[in-house]
């Protein structure tokens, strides 16, 4: 790493800048290190408790080679490589697969603590649909991220804490490094690096709101709010899948908590307001089925007057069951759900669960190529794969393939001065108004469009209104004034949720069919054999453009 | 919405009692019978402000450099440190600030305004000592009869000088004195004046008289063996200066051991200890065990004197057997499970019975005050009233037999309690507290419940603070009455930094470093909640947090 300090700010050169320092940055770190590359990681948190994995885990999915036919990298690949996946069989079995094993030792030289059966091998449940018992449980998860940057750092990356990416640089049609400013202090960087991995998160879920009303009380990570889509599209990068990735959950009645694999997997039954268990009509796996179908089933059964409430029943749970998923995996996915349910009266094995639909999560990724590598050359992506599994699997394979690229052609772009400048001038131009509209409102206003239009049921006419009024808001992103550095950082992240919630909205108008995603299309209400293939946009020229299929 | 920072106190306050800010804390504090502040100790201690350490625990504990050498430390039998690798020296950490401090630039803190109330207290131990200097200092007036010729109790008759050199204790009581308590020694209760003449001539009374009644065992010549309890009492004020060759104990518990040690200094070459209790299962503190060993006495456990063997008028040694098993009744009196095995026979020049001790009450006959079964005082323990009006009491003769700091914790507490009762003041919830101005006002920073005594597993953080080696005070070799463990003296801050200030924010910031959404920042007061709004609860600030201070309180909207 270099640092040349100048009039407009820090130059930080490197091999390999990693932006982002979740799971998937903190994946691709450790790699990249190991491949003999320096490494920057940029992040505006901090490593130790920034990203999903900050809030804690206790699943880790891992397919090993070691037991029934299930748990094997075909039938893992079967299950993952779709058509509408994006993702190729190589893919899978190269970036996340085979990535497993070194993640697993890399976590048990941490001490994460897996939990293990009495012969001292792993317990394994299964969820999501999965054909096997693909899910390692973590006892203690709530320490996991801190765990992993203990690794990050000390494998010798160069970790930025606490600054923001506000735009990436390309030098001659290739990725060249990017710009930011630290978000407590307001000093402006600029990164130049050989190759640049993408870890930014591709769940943004602070676009719409729980029954709770408060956008932070989410599901997923409220502080990752679409960077990873918006700066790549920005430069040309492909994205795909933003239709039919959104996802959402449930939720403990009024308080975003992930958990709700660890209760399926162990057979919690979900019930409605009339006492039935519905699920099967939705699934044939039932609660344990897909997650979009348990969101669907449960928003059908709302809409034909069968709820809310809705509960969780794990009242049937043995009592050695039910303990270790309350006060064991649960406090693991959220370190404080101990306190919630203590506060709240609840008990497992005691007391029904009720439950509500979360708010919805945008998610969908960077188009990529076997090597994880995005359309735009020398810009990889981390986060390819789902969950904690693929973020640290997939940001690590991404971080050799990086590390490698960077050792066989890389060379460092130069930064143009003026771009850096009108940067510059951008970041702070908030700080500098006197009067002017508060981020709350800019970024709940956003909120109320995509609740109100991008539900759970959508139509051409109301996705059509959404984008208007979105760029409706977008007038009003100049007269967003910051009183400090903390608004300031909220400003951007809220104009970066804006830049997600239209790139959504975009994909969605042109999938004219229902039954792929979580949310259902009342003007097209059928599947579309035709589209069974992902949805993928970029931008050239400053316009908006589309096509069918990743590659 | 959440976090919830349980802080450390920033100003000394007399009553312990759980804190709206301060809703977690340690086992050692909680442990702590005399409700010393140990951790506010521990961070001034670790930086050298010896002075105000020793102003925070006396807003406790009048009688720290007592406790901070004689107590028998439940605080670090109960150290989370101890999992992690040893307990902090706590008893040493309180006596080093009670010995380091520059005591000319201590601040007192002033008397409150007259109250024109008038409390007599029954006993100059430290049970009524420490009540009389609470209450001097809640403005009330306030006379000690002692019925001895010397205050100090227990500190002063019965602890060896070896283990507590009495000039110390001297200058304790000297400061309660100071705060314009009278005491009046050579009084005993029901013989100069009695009970209900004291009664009529003071609006309260407190009982502190301790348990001074010594058991001895019902076997054949009893009466040619010597009481513990009166054997160091007798050691202490001169009237023993010598004891035989061979000396037997019977009792295990600490007052068998202090007379075992006692009579070692005195010349004694071969002391036993013959005691019911098994090996594995001593009521003395391990200090003692490891200083038996030292001084090579001889414990002979699972046994019990079966008679005392007279020879020519005069002791001539033990007869004891081995028992199986015993047990206390509600009375506190011991029954011996059925013995079996050999009588054995131990020679001695003298034997001393410590057994222990009860109550003395008989100056209250007569008074209708309910007693419990051991013959201890039945008292309220919310309002540590006893069953007459305007009479309370604390320390050994409410509780039994235990330890100096319980006799501290329960003058204080009996101090506030009456206090409320003097001056009509319902408010429970609010605490005395010592301002900077060193007036002691009233502030309502208490709440109902008690403070969460957090676990070492609810520690994330131990590597924080690193694997330390305890410190320790020098413990001389020598059998001798001069003081024979030393201060901490240089290793004090060293050793105070090894406490983990379970419950407690030290400041360090690793929270608001470690928030992901940035949402708090550091003030002076500590760690503050700042965009209370756009917090994830995802409990970083827990998990980052080297004390465990933190606990959540989630807003309505979420409980709905």
């Amino acid at each position: 790493m270099n640092i040349t300090e100048t009039v407009l700010g820090k130059i930080v050169e490197t091999d390999v800048l990693i932006l982002g320092a979740g799971a998937a940055g903190s994946g691709a770190a450790i790699a990249a290190r190991r491949e003999g590359a320096d490494v920057v990681v940029v992040e505006k948190g901090k490593l130790e408790s920034c990203g999903s994995a900050g809030g804690g885990n206790d699943h880790f999915t891992a397919v090993l080679n070691a037991g029934p036919g299930t748990d094997t990298c075909g039938a893992f690949v079967d299950f993952f490589c779709k058509p509408t996946s994006g993702w190729t069989p190589t893919m899978l079995e190269n970036g996340w697969f085979k990535v497993i094993p070194v993640i697993l030792e890399i976590l048990e030289q941490e001490r994460v603590n897996f939990l293990r059966n009495e012969d001292g091998s792993y317990v394994r449940t299964a969820g999501f649909g999965q054909p096997g018992a693909w899910f390692l449980n973590i006892s203690g998860g709530q320490t996991l991220k801190r765990k992993i940057a203990r690794r990050v750092r000390a494998e010798g990356a160069h970790v930025f804490d606490y600054v923001l990416i506000t735009k990436l640089l390309k030098t001659d049609g290739r990725i060249s490094g990017c710009l930011g400013y630290q978000v407590l202090t307001g000093e402006f960087y600029m990164f130049k690096a050989k190759k640049v991995i993408c870890c930014l998160g591709k769940t943004v879920n602070r676009v719409s709101t729980n029954s709770s009303g408060n956008p932070f009380n989410t599901w997923h990570d409220p502080f990752v709010t679409g960077a990873y889509f918006a700066l790549p599209y920005e430069v040309g990068a492909k994205i795909m899948n933003m239709d039919i990735a959104e996802i959402a959950t449930l939720i403990p009645k009024g308080w975003g908590a992930p958990g709700m694999n660890g209760i399926n997997s162990m057979g919690g039954r979900e019930l409605n307001a009339l006492g039935e268990r519905f699920m099967g009509k939705y699934d044939p796996m039932w609660e344990n089925g897909l997650r979009r179908n348990q969101i669907q089933g449960t928003y059908q059964e709302f809409i034909e007057g069968k709820g809310p409430p809705f509960f969780i029943d794990m009242t049937h749970f043995t009592e050695e069951d039910a303990r270790i998923l309350q006060y064991d995996l649960m406090p693991g996915d959220k370190a404080t759900y101990n306190e919630y349910t203590s506060q709240k009266g609840i008990c497992f094995k005691r007391d029904l669960l009720e439950v509500e639909i979360s708010e919805l999560s945008l998610e969908g990724g960077l188009c990529v190529s076997d090597n994880l590598e995005t359309n735009i050359e020398g810009l990889f992506s981390g986060c390819v794969f789902p969950y904690v599994s693929g973020a640290l699997c997939g940001g690590y394979y991404a971080g050799v393939q990086a590390a490698r690229a960077a050792r066989e052609e890389g060379r460092l772009g130069d930064i143009d001065e003026e771009t850096a400048v009108r940067e510059k001038e951008r970041i702070f131009a908030p700080l500098r108004l006197q009067e002017g509209m508060n981020y709350r409102e800019f970024e709940g206003t956003i909120r109320t469009v995509m609740d109100y239009y991008m539900g759970l049921r959508r139509n051409q006419k109301g996705m059509e209104l959404a984008l208007e009024k979105l760029n409706f808001i977008l007038t009003y992103a100049s007269k967003i004034m910051a009183k400090d550095y903390h608004e300031l950082l909220r400003t951007h992240e809220g104009l970066f949720m804006h830049k997600a919630c239209v790139l959504t909205t975009l994909t969605c108008l042109r999938r004219k069919e229902s039954g792929r995603g979580v949310y259902k299309r009342t003007d097209f209400p059928d599947l579309n054999p035709e589209m069974n293939k992902p949805l993928v946009i970029w931008q050239e020229e400053g316009r908006f453009r589309f096509s069918w299929g990743a590659q | 919405m959440p976090p919830v920072f349980s802080r450390e106190i920033e100003r000394p306050l007399i009553s312990k009692a759980c804190l709206t800010y301060q809703t977690r804390t340690s086992p050692c504090e909680s442990a702590c019978p005399a409700g010393n502040p140990i951790q506010k100790v521990h961070g001034l201690v670790k930086e050298k402000r010896y002075e105000e350490a020793l102003e925070f625990l006396r807003s406790r504990n009048p009688f720290p450099g007592t406790t901070g050498r004689i107590c028998t430390r439940p605080c670090e039998t109960d150290c989370n440190r101890r999992e992690w690798d040893e307990a902090i020296n706590i008893r040493g950490l309180e006596r080093a600030a009670a010995d380091t401090a520059d005591r000319t630039r201590i601040k007192k803190p002033m008397r409150m305004e007259r109250s024109g109330k008038k409390i007599a207290v029954i006993g100059g131990g430290p049970a009524g000592l420490t009540f009389a200097y609470f209450s001097s200092l809640f403005g009330h007036e306030v006379t000690v009869f002692e019925a001895g010729p010397t205050l100090g109790g227990v500190p002063r008759l019965c602890v060896p000088e070896y283990r507590l050199p009495k000039d110390i204790l001297d200058m304790e009581i000297g400061l309660v004195l100071e705060t314009g308590v009278k005491a009046r020694t050579n009084m005993r209760i029901g013989k100069e004046i009695s009970f209900e003449q004291l009664r009529a001539s003071y609006d309260s009374i407190l009982i502190a008289v301790g348990a001074w009644k010594e058991r001895k065992l019902d076997v054949p010549h009893a009466d040619k063996a010597i009481k513990g309890v009166e054997f160091l009492r007798h050691v202490n004020l001169g009237f023993i200066r010598e004891i035989g060759r061979k000396v037997v104990i019977l009792g295990g518990g600490g007052v068998a051991f202090d007379c075992a040690f006692t009579a070692r200094r005195l010349g004694a070459q071969e002391v036993h200890v013959v005691c019911l209790e098994g090996a594995d299962c001593m009521a003395a503190p391990s200090d003692d065990l490891a200083q038996a060993i030292q001084e090579g006495i001889m414990i002979h456990n699972g046994c019990m004197a079966s008679r005392v063997l007279e020879k020519e008028g005069k002791v001539g040694g033990v007869e004891y057997i081995e028992i199986s098993g015993f047990c206390f009744d509600d009375a506190g009196e011991v029954r011996v499970e059925a013995a079996e095995g050999q009588k054995k026979v131990l020679a001695a020049d003298q034997v001393i019975f410590a057994s222990g001790v009860k109550p003395e009450l008989d100056f209250i006959n007569g008074a209708g005050i309910a007693l419990n079964p051991n013959g201890t005082l039945k008292i309220d323990p919310v309002t540590r009233a006893t069953s007459i009006s305007g009479v309370f009491a604390a320390g050994d003769v409410a509780t039994g037999s235990s330890i100096v700091a319980n006799a501290v914790g329960q003058g204080r507490e009996a101090a506030l309690a009456m206090h409320r009762f003097l001056t009509g003041d319902p408010k429970v919830q609010e605490l005395l507290a010592i301002g900077e101005d060193f007036q002691i006002r009233v502030e309502a920073v208490s709440c109902q419940g008690q403070a969460h005594v957090v676990s070492f597993e609810e520690m994330f953080n131990p590597e924080y603070y690193g694997k330390k080696p305890r410190k320790e005070g020098v413990r001389s070799a020598e059998i001798s009455f001069s003081e024979k463990c030393a201060g901490l003296d240089d290793s004090a801050a060293v050793e105070a930094e090894r406490c983990f200030h379970c419950g407690h924010c030290h400041k360090c910031g690793k929270c608001v470093e470690d928030c992901p959404g940035l949402i708090l920042v550091m003030r002076e007061r500590g760690p503050e909640v700042r965009y209370a709004d756009e917090c994830w609860h995802c409990g970083n600030c827990r998990t980052s947090c080297p004390d465990s201070a933190v606990s959540y309180v989630f807003p309505l909207y979420t409980l709905v």
